[in-house]
């Protein structure tokens, strides 16, 4: 059953539409990233379901009750915010406090809670300290502590990870996810970096310009991509396009590969490559160049994982072919993913 | 989908519970209101008064209104004590303000280079500033006395004043007895006065200059005069306006110094509009008249209001 | 040459810092070298006046506590002041926070709309003030001045607020709202706290205004008894011609060192204030 649905939802601010008609329902215990560019109006879709929008339009079910004119003290949701929030001026412990504060439940019942919730997130030993002597993966723990310890229906998050390092934020996600299993919570997840989304969602809704453009798991909406947005969007680098006469052909950069790799001699579809600048990032290579094509030349990308060693060098013509299930089509005009081969 | 199925499932809570604790527009207006209130009745309510006034033949005694046109405008403006005090609000406060924002300068980019016991000296530069403006006049009324003036015993000492000097033949200068002695004594005050304030708002200027620029400055080669004179001043310009429209405010709408210091003496020679305004409409009793010449500061005011809300929007698109 | 020229610019730092120090504490120097002297010495007129020739006293300091209103001015000033400043702080946090977060786009005109009272001067209004003052009937009491003093604290301290409240991060009382609270609770559990510092600059900004304000406390109060120090110093330490200038300078000196040095301590927070947020601490 949904525990979070939204039905029509729309939140203008002024003439800008940063959320333009959205209906989702959100299952319960699952965890939903919903993925777009800045300013996609994803923050406003999270900030409308926690109450610190009022939305312009549609209307907000949590567990079946309607919500949208509630406060977000009345909706029984935690909420992580990007820069953590927490209160500078109290405790590590007043800040888990807080919520169960609000409740006013008894001072003993209170403190186990705490000590409770800081004991699955390791974070005992820092109970007596100010948020500023914290580090950043310290901060964040106590953010999401302060957020689970009133055990919510429903936990949002608002790009938690993006104030940490690179290094750090492969552990916290990692360790994010357990946490969400462990607890089961409904939990929702914003963010505008596809690898966390990919990694972390059960289901991912990809927004832009306000509305969804596809909902579903991170491999249907990467291998089957509704439109060209979300094509593009997903994988680095995004899918390769090319303009046909009243369609488009797309075919992801890993599954361009130079003739002589693929075994199959049937269902290929060739494209000649004019190799233009090959950069080795390690694990892949990635080659760009340009294919002619029936209206002109298109520039295009390759990656090759680094078990293909055939040589590739700039300046140079080779035959790259893709296999025909890997061979995505769009509609030109509105940019829908046609089902079958025009 | 499930929308229909449970969407139609009301809370029986939701009806006010968003009250005026969470509304914000109700409560944005609730806080604000006893301010305006006070404002409009205490600010707003005596400024259309002081109009009023001053279009009527209001008396201390006579407390009935009867229009009376331009009538206290044009006795007050024929009177050669106006034109003293007109000229002297406008004179002093442009005094004022050129030396001091000269001064306060020079003191603004001392007190932004490091050194040992600023904080004691930007304490005691402030002290004129943080001083009741009554007190500290009547330090200087003191200071400047007739007779025990310690300036005098100076300027004897050093063989400036005293018979067959240069200053003349008297042992004493009377500061506040002599014409441009005592508007050069007002003035001084001032300067004396509002140099602190002006100083610690170019100081704030000053220090908040990018690190990044003065870095950029430096390893482009520029000395200390050449940075100071293209990159710090004119960037802290709008800065500086702030200043000297505080000091012109400060200046031309004070009439403490001048009440304690000469009362506007020797004859009428230092009088300003605001003290007059004072003797006329208080101590005479003539309300109308006061009003009246009380009005005559309004249109300056308005304009360095004008000029400040310019700056203001100026350092907003920066 | 580096040593000698870092010399140099030592040198003239400390030079110049010196001579703006001397011309600022010019008047203090000489009230407090004058509060100790005999009136034998001080109306003689002869010697070095910063010097002592015969032994200090503290005669007239004594005299002004015992012979003087000199307490009673203390007094109503401190009410003056403490009641004035609770005034304001119960008016300008409220229309502040106001400005800052919930009045949107239009509380920004208002803020400077608001700022701009500030600037209207007394001595523009103490006519007709005056004239309310007598026909509420509260000429020749300290609460004319209780009245009034607001008018010119609360458009300054709203604005000095409204900054201090939005330089605190939204996401801070939202953050509260989610975690139980309604906006009021969190905007007192949350954001008062922090905003400590510019409570205190207000208070210190208030309570030297009611303590230096002059033309107001001339006008509405004649009586002795009801007079503040900025004007009863200055009016009731004179008899006529006669000034007792030993009691009138340590009464001075009194007021006068104690809240500079408050002052000083606020100086950042108020100049922020006054630079209209141009500047940033």
């Amino acid at each position: 059953m949904a525990i979070i649905e939204t039905k029509g939802l729309k939140k203008y601010f002024d003439s800008v539409k940063a959320v333009d008609g959205i209906d989702l329902a959100i299952n319960e215990g699952e965890m939903l990233v919903i993925l777009g560019p800045s300013g996609c109006g994803k923050t406003t879709l999270m900030r409308m379901i926690a109450g610190l929008e009022k939305p312009t339009e549609g209307e907000i079910y949590i567990d079946g009750v309607e919500v949208t004119q509630l406060p977000p003290r009345n909706r029984d949701i935690s909420m992580v915010f990007q820069s953590y929030a927490l209160y500078p001026h109290m405790t590590v412990y007043n800040n888990i406090a807080f919520p169960l504060k609000a409740k006013k439940l008894s001072k003993k019942y209170i403190k186990e809670k705490v000590e409770w919730a800081a004991k699955i997130l390791g974070i005992g030993e820092l109970l007596e300290r100010k948020p500023r002597h914290l580090s950043g993966g310290e901060r964040q723990r106590v953010a999401l502590c302060r957020a689970m310890v009133k055990e919510p229906k429903i936990l949002l998050l608002d790009e938690p990870l993006s104030n940490l390092d690179a290094k750090l934020r492969a552990t916290a996600r990692d360790e994010l996810q357990q946490f969400q299993r462990q607890l089961g919570i409904t939990t929702v997840f914003v963010t505008h970096d596809q690898i966390e989304a990919m990694g972390l969602g059960d289901r991912i809704v990809v927004m832009n310009h306000g509305k969804v453009r596809q909902i579903g798991s991170p491999e249907e909406i990467y291998h089957n991509s509704n439109d060209t947005f979300v094509a593009t969007f997903l994988g680095s680098p995004g899918i390769n396009l090319i303009e046909r006469n009243n369609y488009l052909v797309g075919f992801r950069p890993e599954n361009f590969l130079p003739r002589e790799v693929v075994k199959q001699k049937k269902g290929l579809n060739k494209f000649p490559l004019r190799v233009s600048r090959v950069e080795h990032l390690g694990a892949d290579r990635l080659v760009y160049g340009e294919t002619d094509d029936e209206k002109g030349v298109t520039k295009v990308i390759a990656k090759l994982p680094s078990s293909i060693t055939v040589l590739v060098e700039s300046g140079k013509k080779y035959d790259f072919v893709v296999q025909e299930q890997h061979m995505r089509y769009f509609d030109d005009q509105s940019g829908i993913r046609l089902k079958v081969k025009p | 989908m499930t929308l229909q199925k449970t969407g139609v499932v009301k809370s029986t809570q939701n009806k006010g519970f968003r009250g005026l604790s969470d509304n914000e527009g109700a409560l944005g207006s609730l806080f604000l209101l006893p301010a305006i209130i006070y404002i409009v009745a205490l600010v707003a309510v005596p400024f259309f008064i002081a109009i009023a006034f001053s279009f009527s033949d209001v008396t201390v005694g006579n407390t009935s209104l009867n229009y009376v046109g331009l009538e206290n405008f044009a006795r007050v403006i024929k009177t050669p004590q106006f034109k003293r005090a007109l000229i002297n609000s406008i004179g002093f406060t442009f005094v004022t303000q050129v030396i001091v924002i000269v001064l306060a300068n020079i003191l603004a980019v001392i007190l932004s280079q490091d050194f040992r016991g600023k904080w004691i000296a930007r304490m005691l530069i402030i002290l004129p500033w943080a001083t009741p403006i009554s007190l500290g006049t009547i330090g200087w009324l003191w200071l400047l006395d007739s007779k025990f003036s310690p300036f005098d015993w100076f300027l004897v000492k050093w063989g400036l004043l005293g018979p067959d000097t240069i200053l003349g033949p008297g042992t004493h200068m009377i500061f506040l007895g002599r014409e441009w002695l005592a508007m050069a004594s007002v003035v001084t005050i001032y300067v004396w006065r509002i140099l602190p304030l002006s100083t610690v708002i170019l100081l704030a200027g000053l220090t908040s200059i990018n690190q990044d620029i003065l870095d950029q400055a430096e390893v482009d080669g520029s000395k200390f005069f050449r940075t100071l004179f293209t990159i710090k001043l004119p960037l802290i310009l709008p800065i500086m306006a702030v200043a000297v429209l505080f000091g012109i405010i400060f200046t031309f709408t004070d009439m403490t110094v001048v009440y304690i210091l000469t009362r506007g003496g020797p004859i009428y020679y230092t009088q300003v509009l605001p003290v007059w305004a004072y003797f006329k409409g208080i101590d005479s009793g003539a309300l109308a008249d006061g009003a009246a010449i009380a009005l005559f500061l309004f249109p300056v005011l308005l304009a360095v209001v004008i000029l400040m809300l310019r700056t203001a929007s100026r350092t907003e698109i920066n | 040459m580096q040593i000698i020229k870092t010399f140099i610019s030592r040198a003239m730092i400390y030079g110049s810092v010196l001579l703006f120090c001397l011309f600022s504490m010019m008047p203090f120097i000489w009230m407090v070298v004058t509060i100790f002297k005999e009136d034998k010495e001080l109306y003689r007129g002869k010697g070095n006046p910063l010097l002592y020739s015969l032994p200090p006293t503290l005669e007239h300091l004594k005299q002004l506590f015992q012979e003087t209103n000199f307490l009673v001015f203390a007094k109503n000033s401190l009410i003056v002041g403490i009641v004035v400043v609770l005034i304001t702080l119960i008016i300008a946090i409220p229309a502040g926070y106001s400005l800052a977060r919930l009045t949107g786009r239009w509380g920004e005109k208002a803020g400077i709309g608001i700022f701009l009272v500030y600037l209207v001067p007394p001595t523009l209004l103490f006519i007709p003030l005056f004239r309310m003052v007598v026909a509420l009937g509260l000429n020749n009491s300290i609460w004319s001045l209780i009245v009034v003093y607001p008018t010119m604290s609360i458009p300054f301290s709203t604005w000095l607020l409204m900054g201090f409240f939005k330089a605190i991060p939204r996401d801070l009382e939202e953050a509260a709202m989610v975690d139980g609270y309604s906006r009021l609770v969190s905007f007192i559990k949350v954001i008062m706290p922090l905003s400590l510092s510019g409570i205190i600059a207000v208070v210190v900004f208030t309570f030297t205004l009611t303590l230096h304000e002059f033309i107001y406390a001339l006008t509405f109060i004649s009586s002795s008894a009801q007079r503040t120090l900025s004007v009863g110093v200055p009016t009731e330490l004179i008899l006529g011609d006669v000034f007792f200038w030993q009691s009138l300078m340590a009464a001075a000196v009194l007021v006068a060192f104690p809240v500079g040095f408050v002052y000083n301590l606020f100086l950042d927070q108020l100049v922020a204030g006054f630079t209209m947020g141009a500047v940033k601490g």
